[in-house]
């Protein structure tokens, strides 16, 4: 990842190289999720690293972007065999965080799940040929069961990946199930090797000049159907990487018959079609959003189908998903028929009913904060009172002299939530001053 | 954030109207896990120059010392800085202060730093060593732009051998 963690070193487990350390805990990735310019965290670092208030940043790039991306699962099966006991050992480490916290990344139930794992593995493993008839219509379960049926096809026994699996839930490795096979890492779409991967916001990954049709303006991921926002995905560097050192032949192959085709496809508009994707981007400007005039945002909630984080627009809460996390949809996926499980692993069947939400008035939000609270914490103040329903009293008790420490609010509410504590602060000023103005 | 802060009602209130989605949840552990992990790594390969290690029996507490990088005023100086992490770090940025007296237009009179990469600019996946890169490098080409003490600031442009010979001096005098 970082050029700058070179020496991350784990006795008593295997030696992770730098490119499969999340930046952000500084351990093998873990459920990785590739944001749009290409650089991995782990699902519960970059979703703990989002701005519960506007766009986030990249902690490696800064690149802008609205959406949390869904775990890649290619890449989570390929670290999970590349590493089994680190990978044990994060899954065990994770799923008791989660334990506590109540809230819960997906589960792969469908080849590994935490609570039971050892069962379905075997049911997995038994029945190869589980493998959905259209790849394409489900490229999730494509990549899964190319993670499992190599090591079948590899001339060897049913019973061989049976134990080899166990075995990585028995914390036991063995050298041969470290291998990673082509089918592995195949593209959805053209089925070869993967050739300049990109890792679509919905976690499938592709080959770039397989998804990427520069003619048109929006990269729409053929599995899921799930629009990838912001442009085009940049190719995951780190997974291009991999791919050229454990398969230096095939890859170079692959890369003389892509250049042959790209000569004759020319995406060389690229960059242009890329700035003008980033345009359709539904920004919203928060001074507009102060002022009363702006699109809705829901603070510190999410869409469970495109990730948008914070909803900008209508929010629909589904009222019979029971999980503490529950479970929203903004507009463009409420309208839409896509049917997809949620972000945090949540039980939610179409037949759950939903209601729309308005977001709390900015007001409410505004006048709720008390300076003391501030200065404890601002992010949580701020969402600690986002679902507290909006029978505020209005008491005109805002500071006017806070704006004497406030920086820039725009320089405040650019970065991540670091920036929580000053943009509360601007927030409460700016909403006081409004107010005063409605008086 | 559930784990440390008493007022961390995010589940209470979720449940209860409405409902919050995606709340932001940092466990106090987690984060104690990544300071261990940079104190390792620190212990096998620091940047040149810098050192930096927990205080006492508190993880979220460290001590780093800085040298006057060579050929600056701050040539021979030996710096002492207080770092504290917040319980949700590295989402939030560590707290460093100087605890030696320093003439730089980049350190406030109380030890505090101006530095964008511990307030706007900080990013989770910066590290104590990175920070220490860039209070290094501060020390070489001050952030006179942006000082918090303009007056040192406007000293560096209008006389830079005047502001050299104070920063000298109080290396001398603070930081030996």
């Amino acid at each position: 990842m970082e050029n700058g963690q070179e020496n991350h070193e784990n006795i008593q487990t295997e030696e992770i190289p730098d490119e499969f350390q999340c930046c952000v805990c500084l351990e093998i990735l873990y459920k990785p999720v590739v944001l749009g310019c290409g650089h991995i965290a782990c699902f519960w670092c970059i979703f703990k690293s989002m701005n519960t208030l506007m766009e986030s940043n990249c902690p490696i790039c800064r690149h802008p972007y609205h959406h949390f991306p869904n775990v890649c699962r290619l890449m989570h099966f390929l670290l999970v065999k590349l590493y089994p006991i680190d990978s044990a050992r994060r899954e065990k480490q994770v799923a008791e965080e989660e334990k506590e916290v109540g809230y819960f990344s997906p589960q792969f139930d469908d080849y590994l799940s935490e609570s039971c794992g050892k069962t379905d593995l075997v049911l997995d493993t038994a029945s190869p040929h589980s493998i959905p008839s259209e790849k394409c219509g489900s490229a999730g379960e494509g990549e899964h069961s190319s993670a499992v049926f190599p090591s079948i096809s590899s001339s060897e026994t049913k019973e061989d990946a049976m134990s080899k699996n166990l075995n990585f839930a028995d914390e036991h490795t063995s050298a041969s199930s470290n291998q990673v096979l082509i089918t592995d890492l195949l593209c959805g779409i053209c089925k070869l090797l993967l050739y300049r991967p990109v890792v679509l916001n919905c976690g499938h990954v592709y080959c770039e000049n397989c998804v990427i049709n520069p003619s048109d303006k929006l990269c729409r991921c053929p599995g899921c159907q799930l629009e990838h926002p912001n442009g085009y995905p940049n190719v995951c560097l780190v997974l291009e990487h991999f791919l050229e050192e454990q398969f230096p032949k095939l890859y170079a192959e692959r890369k003389s018959a892509s250049v042959e085709r790209s000569a004759r496809q020319i995406p060389a508009t690229r960059d242009q079609d890329e700035a003008a994707g980033c345009k359709s981007l539904p920004k919203f400007d928060l001074s507009t959003w102060l002022t009363g005039g702006g699109p809705q945002v829901h603070f510190g909630v999410g869409c469970d189908y495109c990730g948008m984080y914070p909803i900008v627009g209508e929010r629909y809460k589904c009222k019979d998903c029971k999980e503490k996390i529950g479970f929203d949809l903004c507009e463009g996926c409420y309208k839409s028929s896509s049917k997809l499980p949620g972000r945090f692993n949540q039980q939610h069947t179409p037949e759950h009913q939903f209601d729309l939400i308005q977001p709390l008035h900015v007001r409410n939000v505004v006048l709720r904060l008390q300076p003391e609270r501030l200065e404890e914490d601002g992010s949580i103040g701020l969402l600690e009172y986002i679902d507290e329903d909006s029978s505020v009293e209005v008491e005109p008790q805002h500071p006017e002299e806070d704006s004497s420490e406030t920086n820039s609010p725009r320089d405040n509410l650019r970065d991540g939530q670091a920036g929580n504590i000053s943009s509360n602060d601007t927030r409460e000023d700016q909403g006081g001053r409004e107010s005063a103005n409605r008086d | 954030m559930y784990g440390g802060t008493p007022s961390g009602g995010i589940g209470i209130s979720g449940s209860s109207s409405g409902g919050r989605a995606w709340p932001s949840t940092t466990s106090v552990s987690s984060s104690g896990k990544r300071i261990q992990k940079e104190m390792t790594e620190l212990s096998i390969e620091a940047p040149p120059d810098c050192a930096a290690g927990p205080k006492g029996d508190n993880l979220y507490h460290w001590v780093a010392t800085l040298f006057g990088p060579p050929g600056t005023p701050y040539e021979g100086g030996i710096y002492f800085l207080d770092i504290t992490f917040p319980s949700d770090y590295p989402f939030k940025p560590p707290k460093v202060v100087f605890k030696t007296r320093i003439y730089h237009c980049n350190v406030e009179p109380s030890g505090n730093v101006s530095l964008d990469i511990l307030t706007d600019n900080w990013s989770p996946a910066l590290t104590i060593s990175k920070v220490l890169l860039a209070l290094r490098s501060m020390f070489t080409t001050p952030e006179t732009y942006k000082p918090v003490v303009p007056g040192i600031a406007h000293l560096y442009f209008e006389d830079k051998a005047k502001h050299d010979e104070i920063a000298t001096e109080w290396t001398l005098r603070f930081a030996r």
